[in-house]
Formats: C-alpha cells, structure tokens, sequence
C-alpha cells in the first residue's frame, strides 16, 4: 500500500467507525484526559498499522482489531491492579436483586448495568461484548477476536440472559 | 427486555454523543514517528532509578578507597545499564502486523510476554546487580573491619532479603499470570498454529 492509499484508507475508517471508536475508548477509559489519549493512541496504531493492510481480511475486520487491541494494551497497563477480578463472561454473576421492568428502568441505570458487566470481563470477552453491541455479526465477530462464531453466539447470549433476568419484562416480574 | 432485543440494546449502546477527536493526518504521522513514547513514559520511573544509581555509585567509585569499593561501584552501574536495556527489550511495542492480531491472540502474546518477564525477574532485573553489590559490600566489609562473621552476615542479609522479596513477589504475579493465561485457553481454545 502506498503512502496516498494508507492515508485515504485512515481518512475513511476514521469516517466510518469514528463513533464506534470513540464508545470503545469509553467503556475502557473513565477518565477524560486518559480517553482522549487513548483515542489518539488508537489512531496513530491503526493509521501505522495500514502500512501491512494486505487485503486477507477485510478493512472493517483490520480496524476493529487494532483499534481493540490497542484498547486491550490500555487496559492491561492502566488496570493491572483489578485485573485479577477479570473473568469470563460464564463466570460473572451478578447480584441477586428483583427483576425491574426494561420500561421502567432508565437508560441510564440499563448502560450502567452494561457497563458494570462489561467491565468486569477479560479482553477478549469484553472485545466481543462490545463489538456485538456496535452491531458486528457473529461472524465478523469471530474473525476479530479469534473466538469460533458458535463461541461468539454462546457468549452473547450469556450476556443477554444476564440482562434478561435484571430487566423483565412487564408480567415477567414476580 | 427479552434476549431479542439486539436493536433495543445497541441504540442504547450507541445513543450517546461519543465522538472521536480526529487527529490531522500530519499529527498522526508526527506521533506515529515516535510510537514508543508511552512505553518510554512507562518505563521511566526505572530509568530515573538507573541514573540514580549511576550518579550515587560514579561517585563512590571515584570518592571511596579501596580496589573493592571501586570495582563494585563500576559493577553496580554496569549491572544498571543491563538491566534498563532488557527492560527496554523487553517491553518495545509489538510491530504494526502483530497489532492486526486477532484479540484473543493478541491479548494471550502480551500476558505471555508480562509473565515470562516476571518470571525471570531474578535473571535479568535482579541478577545484573548481584555481582556488583557483592563486591561492594565486600570491600565494605574490609573497609569497616566487622569484628565477626555473623555482624556481615547480618549487614548482607537486608539486601538479600530485599532481593528475595522482590522475587518471591514476581515469582507469585508470573503464576497468577500462568492461571490467566490457561483460563482464556480454557474458554476458546486456539485454533491450529495460532499459539506460535
């Protein structure tokens, strides 16, 4: 790739996935001059990374990985103290507590809650988590983070269940 | 909510106002070109240690009598510089292919690397300033004249143990990396020739 197309193939990522990006940067890093870093870590990763883009996946599947696996080095570094709470997504539980209602609960408390469970997983967990939430399909998923789609699947309905039995909906609640 | 709701969860997800930053494509390049900084900052704290160490034992070796104290001031200093230069090697930034890693892959290689540098924390962080301490505390020793084999022994024992401690403690980080390591096998096991 020459030096013209890494930067217009930048250009258009950038332009693509921005907003994905920058929701990546945040369920990794609450603080805001940390996030911002960690967002321009990102682009100087992937723009640099381009250089090798050969073509044996696709652009979307080149992005997201970098752009996680530059958020996975972040989190390792910064978070080296609770890494040790990290866990699969089959092995989080989350406290009992009565089902709310999805319509009664806030959006805020619903992201809070994705957010708290999110947090809780090892990378390549919560790379998958995120990237369905960005609305990636199973297998792209797959592709990006090494796990099998049938994988991918198994633990993205984990994290549903989770949030099903929070937030019931009406009738669903006793 | 019902575990259909994909569309419902993802507005949710992407409903906030998060916006990158974009950087100027100068200032990318402009930063691209010094891509290590962070793991320089990160390791700067070892660095401003290997300078104090250099600066403190420069100055004996030229201040303090004795052929001991002298050689051991010089071995200490080489030993820092050993040491700062495995940790530099140690710690560079894995190369613009191995960024495009799959995650799993990639986050397996990184604890891979932190666990076989903790691992051998005696081999290359501690090791290079045993010798150097050694002849420094035996020229010490001569300079001072302990009257007994048990007072060195005692003025010996601090830094070992300091040494010791300082093993133990990695020694104990390297095995809870080596369960993390397996559990993330155990939940997706790698594919065929990706662990090379």
């Amino acid at each position: 790739m020459t030096e013209a197309e890494q930067d217009q193939a930048f250009g258009d990522a950038i332009a693509r996935f921005g907003g994905a990006l920058a929701r990546l940067a945040r369920a990794c890093e609450a603080d805001a001059d940390l996030r911002r870093d960690l967002e321009q870590d990102i682009q100087v990763a992937l723009w640099q990374s381009l250089a090798s883009f050969d073509g044996r996946c696709s652009l979307s599947t080149w992005v997201w990985r970098v752009a996680h696996n530059r958020a996975t080095s972040h989190i390792m570094a910064r978070r080296r103290h609770t890494r040790q709470g990290w866990a699969n997504i089959e092995d989080v539980e989350l406290p009992a507590e009565d089902p709310t209602p999805f319509e009664q609960a806030t959006n805020e408390q619903a992201a809070a809650l994705i957010g708290s469970i999110i947090d809780r997983l090892d990378p390549p967990d919560r790379q998958i988590m995120l990237l369905y939430l960005e609305g990636v399909a199973a297998t792209e998923i797959g592709e990006i983070t090494g796990v099998s789609a049938d994988a991918v699947a198994t633990k993205v309905h984990r994290f549903k269940t989770m949030l099903t039995r929070r937030y019931a909906r009406p009738g669903d609640a006793s | 909510m019902t575990p259909d709701d994909d569309d419902k969860l993802r507005r949710l997800w992407s409903r906030s106002d998060a916006a990158l930053e974009p950087l100027s494509l100068a200032e990318v390049k402009s930063r691209a070109a010094t891509f290590n900084s962070a793991i320089g900052r990160r390791n700067r704290r070892e660095y401003i240690a290997t300078a104090f160490v250099t600066l403190i034992f420069g100055l004996y070796a030229l201040i303090l009598p004795g052929a001991l104290l002298k050689v051991g001031s010089l071995l200490v200093i080489v030993g820092g510089f050993v040491m700062a230069w495995q940790l530099s090697r140690r710690t560079s930034r894995p190369g613009p292919g191995a960024a495009a890693a799959d995650v799993r892959a990639y986050y397996r290689a990184q604890l891979a690397t932190e666990e076989q540098m903790l691992a051998s924390v005696g081999l290359w962080y501690i090791g290079p300033l045993i010798p150097g301490l050694a002849v420094f505390m035996a020229g010490l020793a001569r300079a001072s004249g302990f009257a007994s084999m048990s007072g060195f022994a005692a003025f010996a024992a601090i830094p070992l143990a300091i040494f010791f401690g300082i093993w133990l403690l990695n020694r104990r980080a390297a095995a809870m990396l080596r369960e993390h390591i397996a559990r993330i096998d155990a939940a997706a096991p790698a594919t065929k020739g990706e662990m090379e």
